[in-house]
């Protein structure tokens, strides 16, 4: 699948220039804690009246969306809405601040004085619904929501829908946002003495973000890379490390020297001082493996937008970004599922073009 | 879109714990002609709105960390497993996947732990950590050592057809050789004062498509597929119980709560579904409609069916049911599967009078059927539309291509 859009934003800023700032002060945490996520910008592409009753959920998403069809209608265009355009939104928690508005209104009025819209917006899937209505999209559409990663299996969707001619194009995305009682209960399981030490998400503040991607399979003369080789539920010790983001090849590891790295981000609005040589490596999130964890090469960006069950959509997002930096290699990210499973998802950068 | 022609996808095994019974086939004799168990929910102290709950009763001790959701799911899961003659210590060494439609299962479903904390107190983490463990898909996952991909579709009530629908697409393209493949949902709380708020439950048991329904009511249930490629089927020597033959999915881009009138993107569901199969509408014993008792609802199949295929035999089984929300799509095609493989329609219980203003009333009476073919369609919040096509056991490996529809 050829990424030829994106866009992101979330507790470390907006776009993908913000989400590298914030991988560059890695490993120390590139956001601030309890930070949302400035949807500001929605009204200057969609009329308020519009947006009036939009929870903070599905402003993420559609300004994600919005931007990240932007950014594959750049050069091209094309007509995004009717039948030929899907949507897959993949979350951990789903729309929370419906989901406890809604508790809440329960808990304040009783029983039969609750929220009938709070309950609405809560279900999962409205807020890929709302993207469909405010987009005139009347192709497939699902949502994934599982707080053990969901990114991986809801990719398989959409590679499988463009496999079979169900849309000319897909567009992914991945939401989760930040509410003061999932922070407080998190920060309590964490606290928690029988934390699993090799956990790494409590340890991380809780974040929230939407990244979307716009995925399609046909030629196209600028794209960011092409993501492949998904491969969900996998025993680590299979994971072949030599050849996880290639298989059949070897690993290329096209890291560029650092002067050259300093050379090529400025012309290309990429931080000029980012440091952190991403390109090539593999991104782990999850339950990751202390011996994983400890490896040469491997990476976890999680601090940089914080403790996210999409983390693995972004790690995607933090590759593509350098591709237009460093064009031409490939990468694996890998999450660790809490029963010790791994679901894999390889990338590769264009060689050059959308960079040139 | 439409998607290309694929290969059928056999399903090696089934199994299904809704009101109506306990297994498939005491379900589907339930449906048929028995009784099913509804009353008032264990939370509510009235009975204004009736659910219908499973006969099966909550274990005596159970698991801590296990919600009701996940004890369907593993109840229905078992079934499925041990009707495809698939030893659970067997599992772990084979390619197999769980993808299972959802919505009380994938929510933020912890009343008492969230009240508490409302009203100033620091509540002990034990229903978050059920709320952590029961993540249905990737405990059925846990449970059974699967070794593959673990999707909850959540797409309200259209996640039980999707689910099928994209395992199905997992078969064909190799991700795994096997898949549990279904929903599971159970009745909770907020779902409950949820539909209550949006005055959309029914005060008596629902009566699809009658014309003095009032509402859905909502049931507990969770029903599975498992799904096998022809390889693994033909290693393991095992017959075919019931074939997913196509699967359709589009959105109305209408409204977030109502169906479009006219079944626009039901219409776009079903035609993929049959472009996939290569059938038509003259190839169908039946079509078992999403039929969920509210007024809007059953007046958009109603509009689509009269517009498309008014002679086609409706049943609507969620009189014998309740809405299982998330398990829906998955109960409805268990019970086809078994429709096709008896040789017998189902018929649509509580309803008794046709509604003059839809115009279409699905059958009331169980008949004797000998087609080998028949659609299951959802229709869910948000303007999902899915509909699965669904063929007789070891009948239709090649179906051959039906004349246009019409």
């Amino acid at each position: 699948m050829k990424v030829t859009g994106m866009a992101c934003l979330g507790s470390f800023g907006t776009g993908t220039r913000d989400l590298l700032s914030a991988c560059a002060a890695l490993p120390a945490f590139g956001f601030a804690e309890g930070r949302r996520a400035d949807t500001a910008a929605l009204s200057g592409l969609l009329p308020a009246r519009s947006l009036r009753q939009t929870d903070h959920f599905t402003r993420m998403a559609l300004l994600a969306v919005l931007k990240a069809v932007e950014d594959a209608q750049d050069e091209s265009g094309g007509d995004f809405s009717g039948g030929e355009t899907a949507i897959v939104l993949a979350s951990g928690y789903g729309p929370a601040s419906p989901t406890f508005d809604f508790l809440d209104s329960l808990l304040e009025y009783g029983e039969s004085m609750a929220s009938p819209l709070a309950f609405s917006r809560s279900v999962q899937n409205i807020p890929a619904a709302t993207l469909a209505m405010r987009l005139g999209l009347t192709g497939p559409c699902a949502t994934v929501c599982q707080w053990d990663n969901p990114v991986a299996p809801a990719l398989a969707i959409a590679e499988q829908w463009l496999r079979e001619g169900r849309a000319r194009r897909v567009l992914f995305g991945a939401v989760d946002e930040y509410t003061p009682f999932l922070a407080e209960t998190s920060a309590r399981l964490s606290a928690r003495k029988d934390a699993c030490a090799a956990e790494d998400r409590p340890r991380v503040p809780l974040g929230e973000g939407a990244v979307f991607f716009c995925l399609e399979n046909r030629d196209k003369s600028r794209f960011y890379g092409e993501i492949g080789g998904i491969e969900p539920g996998v025993e680590p010790e299979r994971i072949d490390l030599e050849n996880i983001a290639s298989p059949g090849k070897d690993l290329q590891r096209k890291s560029l020297p650092g002067d050259a790295r300093r050379r090529a981000s400025p012309a290309l609005n990429a931080p000029a001082d980012f440091p952190v040589p991403l390109w090539g490596e593999i991104f782990v999130s999850g339950r990751v493996p202390p011996e994983w964890a400890a490896r040469p090469g491997v990476i976890r960006a999680l601090p940089a937008y914080g403790n996210i069950p999409v983390a693995q959509a972004f790690d995607l997002a933090v590759f593509f970004a350098q591709a237009e930096t460093f064009p031409g290699g490939e990468t694996a990210c890998v999450h660790f599922g809490r029963d010790g499973l791994a679901d894999i998802v390889r990338a590769a950068g264009k060689s050059g073009e959308r960079a040139a | 879109m439409t998607p290309f022609a694929v290969e059928p996808v056999a399903a090696s095994g089934m199994g299904l714990v809704c009101a109506a019974g306990c297994g498939a086939q005491a379900a589907f004799a339930n449906v048929a002609g028995g009784e099913t168990a509804v009353g008032p929910p264990p939370f509510a102290a009235d009975n204004l709105y009736p659910v219908f709950l499973c006969a099966r009763p909550a274990p005596a001790n159970p698991p801590a960390e296990s919600s009701r959701t996940l004890e369907l799911a593993l109840c229905a899961a078992r079934e499925a497993l041990n009707s495809a003659q698939i030893d659970a210590e067997e599992i772990p060494k084979l390619r197999m996947g769980i993808a299972l439609g959802t919505s009380v299962g994938a929510s933020l479903d912890f009343l008492d732990f969230y009240s508490r904390t409302w009203a100033g107190a620091k509540p002990p983490l034990d229903e978050i950590d059920r709320y952590l463990f029961s993540s249905p898909a990737a405990a059925l996952r846990r449970a059974f050592s699967c070794k593959g991909p673990a999707l909850a579709v959540t797409n309200a009530c259209s996640s039980g057809v999707d689910a099928i629908g994209i395992a199905a697409a997992w078969i064909r393209s190799g991700l795994c050789d096997l898949a549990l493949a279904g929903g599971a949902d159970a009745v909770s709380p907020v779902t409950y004062f949820g539909f209550a708020s949006l005055r959309l439950l029914s005060t008596e048991a629902c009566r699809p498509f009658d014309a003095r329904r009032s509402g859905l009511s909502l049931g507990e249930g969770a029903a599975f597929l498992l799904l096998e490629s022809a390889a693994s089927r033909r290693r393991r020597g095992v017959a075919a119980q019931s074939f997913v033959l196509g699967y359709g999915t589009a959105t109305d881009a209408h409204h977030l709560t109502a169906p479009h009138p006219e079944g626009r993107g039901l219409k776009a569901a079903v035609e993929q579904s049959f472009a996939q199969s290569g059938l038509g509408w003259t190839d169908l014993a039946f079509v078992n409609v999403h039929g969920t008792g509210t007024k809007t609802n059953d007046a958009a199949e109603a509009a689509f069916f009269a517009a498309h295929c008014p002679d086609v035999p409706l049943s609507a089984t969620k009189g014998s049911t309740g809405h299982t929300l998330g398990a829906a799509g998955a109960v409805e095609a268990v019970l086809t599967a078994c429709c096709l493989n008896r040789g017998m329609l189902l018929p649509s219980r509580r309803f008794q009078e046709a509604d003059p203003e839809i115009g279409i009333a699905p059958v009331r009476e169980a008949f004797d059927i000998s087609g080998r073919f028949a659609l299951s369609q959802s229709l869910a919040f948000g303007g999902n539309n899915s509909a699965l096509l669904i063929g007789r056991g070891e009948t239709c490996l090649n179906p051959q291509p039906a004349p246009p529809a019409g």
